[in-house]
């Protein structure tokens, strides 16, 4: 059987067409839900590094702070204050570790106020999965040796050692975190 | 029986040697499921079940996002049937079942996240399942409506009876249990699967790797030769 160009391309121009028309009105559909979604997922993330006990609405008392050497990002940077009958908590900060090796890794750092590192976890990275799994809260439990650090143990060799196979991203996460509680201890007042 | 005998033996074969021929217009409920089995006999379209199956609730899923792939693209091709010449038919296929996978996936997106993440990149890729693709050319294009949807319906269960078989098996010896993840299909936000670590102690951990997809996947297709050969060797023809 013959078929001219047109008798084969009109068909599957069409089918093409009403595809892309299909996905593009389901799309705009799904999009808000979806938004919704990586909003609350997000926000879990950010209460889980805050295990201090508080009684104030963590996520809706927030400033943000631009501080580009320090949490790594020319945008300003949410700091979420938790506490206690008015009295301060600790702060959650969601610095970002500029130098990831396929991108910037945002964090979310849960500090005390008086400086203890509470938690941290990961929120965004690009990282592909094989890199990002071997640091990832969901994946492995690298993260919760960071928990009672102090900076100076963070710089330390032996206290949280890099990943192996994923040097570079758990790097930059360390040095990130450390960066975040060297801001901490100076700009402290300003935080709440 | 001699004819159908030669089929179950080779049905790889015979399908190789008479790609274009016609099938039997009428298929039948027990061969697809059981004694031609695609899954089992073809080996078609493997990889999400083999990568997935280690839960029953995830496997369930998967039969249940088949299920709908397998109808809806049957239906729009049987449809369309005189309306797409045979060169371009199959590249109008993919698109046809891709664009339906990319709608399931977003609605999973919206409603069902922590299930959009279990099912992973084997959901955009049962677009392009080679199954899918094998029934909508050989059987849905040439068929009305009612028997393309009928068949559709054939080889979705025979996809969901083995991913169930994996999927519970599989469960049952990595984890000790069945159905954990329920929660995932059944929409509760933000479920984590309990952490891997944990579950060591209570059962065999191969299973729920990919290797004991394979294991699994091999006993069986050895069990449901065992049986039919056995059962044919009682009944000579």
């Amino acid at each position: 059987m013959k078929f001219s160009l047109t008798a084969l391309a009109a068909p599957l121009l069409v089918t093409i067409v009403v595809s892309i028309i299909v996905i593009f009105l389901v799309a705009e559909m799904t999009k808000a839900p979806i938004e919704q979604v990586s909003i609350r997922r997000d926000q879990k993330v950010i209460q889980s590094v805050m295990p201090l006990e508080h009684d104030n609405d963590v996520l809706n008392d927030v400033i943000n702070i631009t501080a580009v050497g320090d949490l790594g990002s020319p945008e300003p940077v949410p700091v979420y204050r938790a506490r206690k009958s008015a009295t301060p908590v600790g702060v959650i900060i969601l610095p970002v570790a500029p130098d990831g090796y396929n991108g910037p890794i945002r964090l979310a750092v849960g500090i005390s106020f008086s400086g203890e590192l509470l938690a941290v976890k990961i929120l965004r990275h690009t990282e592909t999965s094989d890199y990002g799994d071997l640091i990832h809260q969901d994946k492995s439990d690298w993260l919760l040796k960071f928990a009672g650090k102090s900076s100076d143990q963070l710089a330390g060799e032996d206290s949280v050692d890099q990943v192996t196979g994923a040097t570079i991203s758990s790097s930059a996460v360390i040095k990130a975190v450390i960066r975040c509680l060297g801001y901490y201890e100076r700009e402290k007042d300003r935080l709440y | 029986m001699k004819e159908k005998k030669t089929d179950y033996i080779n049905p790889m074969i015979k399908k190789n040697l008479q790609p274009e021929s016609k099938p039997d217009s009428k298929e039948d409920v027990v061969s697809i499921l059981f004694r031609d089995n695609p899954l089992l006999v073809q080996l078609l379209g493997l990889s999400p079940l083999l990568a997935i199956s280690n839960s029953l609730a995830v496997s369930l899923a998967l039969g249940l996002v088949f299920m709908l792939i397998f109808l809806s693209t049957s239906l729009l091709v049987s449809a369309s049937r005189d309306l797409i010449p045979p060169p371009v038919s199959l590249a109008s296929y993919v698109f046809i079942s891709g664009s339906l996978i990319t709608v399931i996936d977003l609605w999973l997106q919206a409603y069902r996240p922590e299930l959009r993440n279990a099912l992973g990149i084997y959901l955009p890729i049962a677009a392009a399942n080679g199954l899918l693709l094998d029934r909508l050319r050989i059987h849905a294009s040439r068929h009305p409506v009612v028997m393309a949807l009928r068949s559709a319906l054939l080889h979705a269960l025979a996809i969901m009876l083995v991913l169930v078989l994996l999927g519970s098996f599989r469960e049952l010896i990595a984890y000790g249990s069945l159905l954990n993840d329920l929660p995932l299909l059944t929409g509760t936000e933000f479920y984590n699967p309990p952490p891997l670590t944990s579950l060591e102690s209570k059962g065999l951990r191969l299973a729920m790797l990919p290797a004991g997809a394979f294991i699994s996947l091999g006993c069986l297709i050895a069990l449901k030769n065992y049986l039919y050969l056995s059962r044919s060797a009682k009944s000579p023809h």
